[in-house]
């Protein structure tokens, strides 16, 4: 009898009531060794289970349908000490998966506990079996859940009174019907080996959906190397709003595409805007960064294979841009450009796609540079007018500027309209009346406004004085011409009479009418002086002239002006002529 | 306003007479052709010449004073 212990009570036979009839139990499952125990009431009672009625590998039922194994160490134990509860294990039926009906309206499923849901190849939990059954719950803390689906027809928390929960899938998933409509919300598969987020068909109960939408509150959407945003707005009106979509503020809200391990600099965030009118807005508070750091990046507007719509982008931030517009783009910022020595400069070759109904740069107080190193940069308008402004100062040119294929034509700025025109020198050039442009100095300079007046030839109307015997009289013709170059006056009288005078010696006039007045030089200031020697004639008819004769200009006898004289021996003249020059 | 005048047709001459203190009937242009000159007195008109009266035998090169 070396079997069992001598305390044990030996049986030859069965145990059975001592008659078919009696009701009474024979034994009480919570008092045996191991095995199947129930009538415990909850995990607190089986903790007080006894070590002699342990064993490995023992199944406790509570009422409300959970069952927890004893496992050692080889198990999802945690050690081989049977009296540790800490070896108590979730029961879920191993490889044959886990069923929770939960049909009844309003039911809560909770699991609790710690290791894995594990349902093999079956599933985990079904909830509501697919059908629209409303409140339900299935409520998960602490599981890594490791089946192949999981499907929650209602709701579904993850981590819900963790600090730290969270929800990760290594295997699909696909949470349905949020509200009426039974459209899919989220997917997540890696059947591929690269992860795809797709977001579509979902609208809120009781608002139209006329769009897809994928609305970020001030959330935080993060990608990395080697993921994608997809987009696909393959009809009518369709929005990618960041922020303030509904009201609320867009503060925090962002679309973060970090590529900064990116070696291969290829990735992107795409847009397929194929058909329709679609606009990107940042909205209040929020950012759409992209950052550029390595490599050709592209932010691509439109459809580079056609079927524009009227495409808008706004707002910009770092990065490497081009626009490649469809229909009528439209690219405006009304805030500040951050960098845009390296924000414009992508632009390079595709310049040409500016060319659309508006392109602006507008902002009180940043300046703007367009550039592009080794080609040309063109700022081209097929309107009436194109106008650079600057509000605050000047607007520079520090290159040559070409000119016009006429050659004769100059840029000039017209005093008159205040604008710069290409127009010819020689007939729209204003000066000033009664000025030349020159230099009359010793030195090179920019030259300077001259006096310059050609007068042209009229009838001589100054004072005229004859000396001899009678005065040349009758029909007169008297005629003179002056020109003023810089400081020297250059003169032209002529006194014509039709009948001559007798004995006439000489005569003396005025300056010609509006001809400057003769400046005294030094020392020849008084009386009957020569200042200017000149040249005269007088003649008794208009082809005899006198040989010999004298001409000046000199101060008169009352010294109040200069007069110009001619002399010549008396005779009977009825003509004369008087020609020279002076300095004023 | 007494001057004198030459009595020739067209343009108008007045004798120049400054300095001539004596009573303009006995200036030498006056004296020597009173056929040619004559005093009158009347305004003169707009637009006239002067004539410095010198007799016949003046020196050829005067300067004309």
């Amino acid at each position: 009898m070396a079997y069992f212990p001598s305390s044990w009570v030996t049986a030859g036979g069965e145990f059975a009531p001592s008659s078919p009839l009696d009701d009474f139990a024979i034994i009480d499952s919570r008092f045996q060794r191991g095995g199947l125990q129930s009538g415990i009431l909850d995990t607190t009672e089986r903790d007080l289970i006894t070590t002699d009625r342990r064993t490995f590998g023992m199944l406790v039922a509570l009422p409300d349908g959970t069952t927890y194994q004893l496992q050692d160490a080889t198990g999802d134990g945690v050690d081989f000490n049977v009296s540790n509860d800490a070896n108590w294990v979730l029961y879920t039926g191993g490889g044959s998966g886990m069923f929770v009906p939960g049909s009844d309206a309003g039911s809560t499923k909770l699991l609790v506990g710690s290791g894995a849901l594990d349902g093999g190849f079956d599933n985990i939990a079904v909830i509501g079996n697919n059908t629209a059954t409303a409140d339900q719950q299935f409520n998960i803390e602490g599981y890594d859940i490791l089946g192949t689906n999981f499907y929650v027809n209602q709701g579904l928390n993850c981590g819900i009174g963790s600090s730290s929960g969270g929800f990760f899938a290594n295997g699909s998933l696909a949470t349905a019907q949020i509200s009426a409509g039974g459209q899919n919300i989220l997917q997540i598969n890696n059947g591929t080996g690269v992860q795809e987020y797709a977001f579509g068909n979902y609208h809120a109960a009781g608002v139209n959906p006329t769009g897809l939408w994928f609305d970020c509150d001030a959330g935080l959407f993060s990608m990395s190397q080697d993921e994608y945003i997809f987009m696909w707005h393959d009809t009518a009106t369709r929005w990618t709003i960041i922020g303030d979509a509904d009201g609320k503020s867009g503060n925090g809200a962002q679309i973060y595409v970090d590529d900064t391990n990116d070696v291969v600099g290829t990735r992107g965030y795409k847009l397929d805007l194929n058909t329709g009118d679609t606009t990107i807005e940042v909205w209040n508070g929020a950012t759409l960064l992209i950052y550029n750091d390595v490599g050709s990046r592209y932010l691509t507007m439109g459809e580079n294979n056609g079927g524009f719509g009227n495409n808008t982008f706004h707002e910009f931030n770092n990065g490497n841009y081009q626009l490649v517009r469809g229909g009528n783009a439209w690219f405006w910022t009304d805030e500040d450009l951050g960098n845009p020595s390296s924000g414009l400069a992508g632009m390079g070759d595709r310049y040409g796609n500016l060319n659309q109904t508006t392109f602006e740069v507008d902002d009180a107080t940043t300046y703007y540079r367009f550039r592009q190193a080794g080609q040309g940069f063109d700022l081209q308008c097929s309107g009436d007018n194109m106008r650079i402004t600057s509000q605050m100062g000047a607007v520079y040119a520090d290159m040559p500027i070409t000119m016009p294929a006429d050659a004769t034509d100059m840029l000039r700025g017209d005093p008159l309209t205040g604008q710069w025109n290409w127009s010819a020198v020689r007939t729209n050039l204003i000066i000033p009346a009664e000025k030349i442009i020159g230099n009359g100095s010793n030195t090179a300079g920019t030259g300077g406004l001259i006096d310059f007046k050609d007068e042209a030839e009229g009838t001589y109307t100054g004072t005229i004085t004859w000396a001899g015997t009678t005065a040349p009289s009758g029909t007169t013709a008297h005629r003179y011409r002056w020109q003023r170059f810089g400081n020297k006056v250059s003169f032209w009288v002529y006194l014509g009479y039709s009948v001559a005078g007798s004995a006439v010696s000489s005569v003396a006039i005025d300056v010609p009418p509006g001809a400057p007045v003769p400046a005294n030089p030094t020392g020849l200031s008084t009386a009957s002086v020569i200042q200017y020697v000149t040249a005269g004639r007088l003649g008794t008819s208009q082809t005899v002239t006198t040989a010999a004769t004298t001409a000046q200009v000199r101060r008169n006898a009352g010294n109040t002006a200069s007069e110009i004289v001619v002399g010549a021996t008396a005779g009977g003249y009825r003509y004369a002529w008087l020609q020279g020059e002076y300095y004023v | 306003m007494m001057h004198i005048r030459q009595k020739t047709d067209g343009v108008y001459i007045v004798v120049n007479t400054t300095g001539f203190e004596a009573e303009l009937s006995e200036h030498p242009s006056v004296i020597n052709h009173p056929d040619i000159f004559e005093v009158v007195d009347q305004d003169l008109p707009t637009v006239f010449e002067y004539l410095n009266y010198q007799p016949e035998d003046t020196d050829p090169l005067n300067q004309g004073d």
